[in-house]
C-alpha cells in the first residue's frame, strides 16, 4: 500500500492524490491545504466518497463535490472536486 | 422501501434534483436506522434512572437477583448502552471502513428483535417472571447474533482500521460468552442447576457476566470505536495501531484474569486484573489523550468535556474494582464499582460521544440530498438540553455514588431524579436532532 501523498498543479487547479492513507489522513492533509491559505480549486484523488470531509469544508466555506460518481464503485478512485464558494473572498 | 433515505413513504432519493451523491453515498444508510436504535437508547436513559430513582432504598441492598435494581442495570445496559452501540455501529462502521453493508434487512430485523426483547426482558426483571424474562432475553439475544453477524462481516471485509478491528472481535467474543452466561442465570432462576459439578455459583457466574458485559462487550467495543471516532471528531493522525494492540492485549489479559479471580475466589488474581487494567486504560488513554493535543480541532465543546471525564471515570471504576476485590463489604464498594462502571465510564462516554454523532449524521445526510445543512452546533436546542443534560447527569453521578458510599437512600433518590431529568432532556435533543433530518427530507419530498 503507498502512503505517499503525491501533489501536482494542471493548469490554475491543484491535484492531491491521497490515496493508500488511513482515514481520517486524508481528510487532514485536504484541510491543512486550506488552512494554508489556498484559494485555487482542488481536485482530490481518495479510495472512496469523504463523507465527513464535506461538513468540515463547508464550515471554512469551500465545497466539494464528487466528481466520478458512477466509476466510483468500480475503479475504486472517488475524485472531489473541491472549490472556494462563489460568495467567499481568501 | 429505498436504501438510501429515511424510512418515509414513496421515497425515492435518486429522483432529488440535488441529489448528487445518492448513489456513491450507499455508505450512509437510512437515517430511520441508526435513529430507531438512538431514540430508544435515548428512552430507555429515562427507564434506567427512573428505575433507579423508584428502587433507591434497594440500590445499596443489591445482592443479586431480579427486582428493581437488576431491571435499572439492564434497562442502562442492554436499552443504553448496547443500543446505542448498534446504532453508531451500523453505520460509523460502513462509512470508516468503506465496507458496504451487505443486508440492511438484517439491521432492520436485529432492531425489530433486540428493541422489544429488551422491553420485555427488563419488565421482567422488574416484576421477576422468569418465562418472560427468557423470551425477552431470547428475542435481545437474536437481535445482538444479527448484530454480531453484520457487524462481523464488516469487521473480516475491512482492510483498514486494524486497531478497531481486533477490538471488535474480542468485544463479539465476551458478547457471546456474556449472553450464554446471562441465559443461564436466568435459567437458573428457576432451575437452580448452576452450582452442580463443575458449574459456577450463580453468584460468581452473575459478577463474571457483569466483567464480561462492562469491561469486554461494552468496554472493549467503545475503545476500539475511540480509535476511529475521537480522530475523525478532532481531526487527529490515527492512533498508533500497534500500541493500541498492546492496550487491547494487556486489557484482555487483565479481564481474563478477573473473571478467573471471581470464579476461584482468587484475590490475588482480580488485584493483578486491576493491575492490568490499569496499565491497558493508562495506554488507551495516552493514545487518544496525545490525538487531542495534534488535532486540528480545538474547540470540541461538551461532548468531549463527557468525554474526558468519562476517561477518568474508567480509571476509577479500575481502581474501585480492585479495592472491591479485597474489601468488597466496606463502604458499599461493590455496589460503587458496578454504578461508576456502567453509569459512570460507560454511560458518560456514549452519551458524549452521541451527541456529536447525531448532529453529524444529520448533516451528512443534508448533504447527500444537497440540501444547506444547519449548522450542526444549533441542532437539537443544545444550548438548552445538553447543558442541562450534562449538569444533572454529573450530579447524578456524584449523589448516587454518595448515596452508595454513606448508605444514605436519600441521596440515591435525589441522584436518580436528577438522572432522570437529564435523560429527558437528553430525549428532547435526540428528537430535535432527528426532527432536522425529517424536514430536511420533508421539504426534498415537497421539491420533487
Ligand atoms: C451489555 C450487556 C450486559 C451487561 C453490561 C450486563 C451487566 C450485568 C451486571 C453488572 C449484572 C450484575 C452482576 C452481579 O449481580 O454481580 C448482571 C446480572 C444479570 N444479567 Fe446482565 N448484562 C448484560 C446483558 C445481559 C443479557 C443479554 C442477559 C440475558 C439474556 C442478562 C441477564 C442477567 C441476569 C439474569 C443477571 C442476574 C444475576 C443475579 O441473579 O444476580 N444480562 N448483568
Amino acid at each position: 500500500m503507498r502512503h505517499m501523498v503525491k501533489r501536482w498543479r494542471d493548469n490554475d487547479v491543484v491535484h492531491l492524490d491521497l490515496r493508500g492513507l488511513a482515514p481520517p489522513e486524508p481528510m487532514i492533509k485536504v484541510l491543512s491545504e486550506i488552512d494554508g491559505g489556498a484559494d485555487y480549486p482542488i481536485i482530490v484523488h481518495l479510495e472512496r466518497d469523504p463523507i465527513f470531509l464535506y461538513q468540515e469544508l463547508e464550515e471554512r466555506g469551500w465545497s466539494g463535490r464528487l466528481m466520478n460518481e458512477e466509476q466510483n464503485n468500480a475503479s475504486g478512485e472517488a475524485v472531489v472536486m473541491i472549490e472556494l464558494k462563489p460568495d467567499v473572498t481568501r | 422501501m429505498s436504501d438510501q433515505g429515511p424510512e418515509l413513504p414513496n421515497f425515492q432519493p435518486e429522483a432529488f434534483p440535488g441529489a448528487i451523491l445518492a448513489g456513491a453515498q450507499s455508505r450512509l444508510i437510512p437515517y430511520g436506522i441508526p435513529l430507531r436504535f438512538f431514540v430508544a437508547a435515548s428512552m430507555f436513559q429515562i427507564v434506567a434512572w427512573g428505575l433507579l430513582t423508584y428502587g433507591h432504598a434497594d440500590v445499596s441492598a443489591f445482592f443479586g437477583g431480579y427486582g428493581v435494581v437488576l431491571a435499572a442495570l439492564h434497562a442502562l445496559t442492554l436499552g443504553v448502552l448496547a443500543m446505542t452501540a448498534m446504532g453508531a455501529s451500523y453505520q460509523l462502521l460502513s462509512v470508516a471502513t468503506g465496507v458496504v453493508l451487505k443486508s440492511l434487512l438484517l439491521c432492520r430485523l436485529s432492531s425489530w428483535l433486540y428493541i422489544p426483547g429488551t422491553g420485555l426482558l427488563v419488565s421482567a426483571m422488574f416484576i421477576g417472571n422468569t418465562p418472560v424474562m427468557l423470551l425477552g432475553g431470547v428475542l435481545a439475544v437474536a437481535g445482538l447474533a444479527l448484530f454480531g453477524v453484520t457487524v462481523g462481516t464488516v469487521f473480516w471485509q475491512s482492510k483498514s482500521l486494524q486497531a478497531t478491528v481486533r477490538h471488535g472481535w474480542v468485544a463479539l467474543i465476551s458478547m457471546t460468552l456474556l449472553v450464554v452466561a446471562g441465559l443461564s442465570l436466568i435459567v437458573d432462576f428457576n432451575t437452580g442447576f448452576l452450582g452442580v459439578g463443575l458449574l459456577p455459583e450463580h453468584a460468581k457466574l452473575a459478577l463474571s457476566h457483569g466483567l464480561l458485559g462492562g469491561y469486554g462487550f461494552m468496554g472493549i467495543l467503545v475503545m476500539g470505536f475511540s480509535y476511529v471516532l475521537v480522530p475523525m471528531f478532532v481531526l487527529s493522525p490515527t492512533p498508533n495501531p500497534k500500541l493500541a494492540g498492546v492496550s487491547l492485549g494487556v486489557n484482555l489479559a487483565g479481564l481474563i484474569l478477573a473473571i478467573g479471580g471471581v470464579l476461584s475466589g482468587n484475590t490475588a488474581a482480580m488485584i493483578v486484573a486491576a493491575v492490568l487494567g490499569l496499565i491497558g486504560a493508562g495506554i488507551y488513554l495516552h493514545l487518544l489523550l496525545k490525538a487531542l493535543r495534534t488535532g486540528m480541532k480545538r474547540r470540541l465543546g461538551l461532548s468531549f468535556v463527557m468525554v474526558r471525564a468519562s476517561w477518568g471515570l474508567l480509571i476509577a471504576s479500575i481502581v474501585i474494582g480492585g479495592l472491591a476485590a479485597i474489601v468488597p463489604l466496606d463502604f458499599n464498594l461493590l455496589h460503587l464499582f458496578g454504578f461508576i462502571l456502567i453509569f459512570g465510564w460507560l454511560l458518560t462516554f456514549l452519551t458524549g460521544i452521541l451527541q456529536r454523532i447525531l448532529p453529524f449524521l444529520a448533516t451528512m445526510h443534508a448533504h447527500k440530498i444537497g440540501r444547506p445543512a444547519p449548522r450542526m452546533s444549533e441542532m437539537g436546542h443544545q444550548n438548552i438540553t445538553l447543558k442541562l443534560h450534562a449538569l444533572c447527569h454529573g450530579a447524578a453521578l456524584v449523589l448516587v455514588s454518595l448515596g452508595i458510599l454513606l448508605e444514605l437512600d436519600v441521596l440515591v433518590l435525589l441522584g436518580g431524579g436528577f438522572g432522570v431529568v437529564g435523560a429527558v432532556a437528553f430525549l428532547w435533543f435526540a428528537l430535535g436532532v432527528s426532527e432536522t433530518v425529517m424536514t430536511l427530507y420533508g421539504k426534498e419530498e415537497q421539491s420533487k
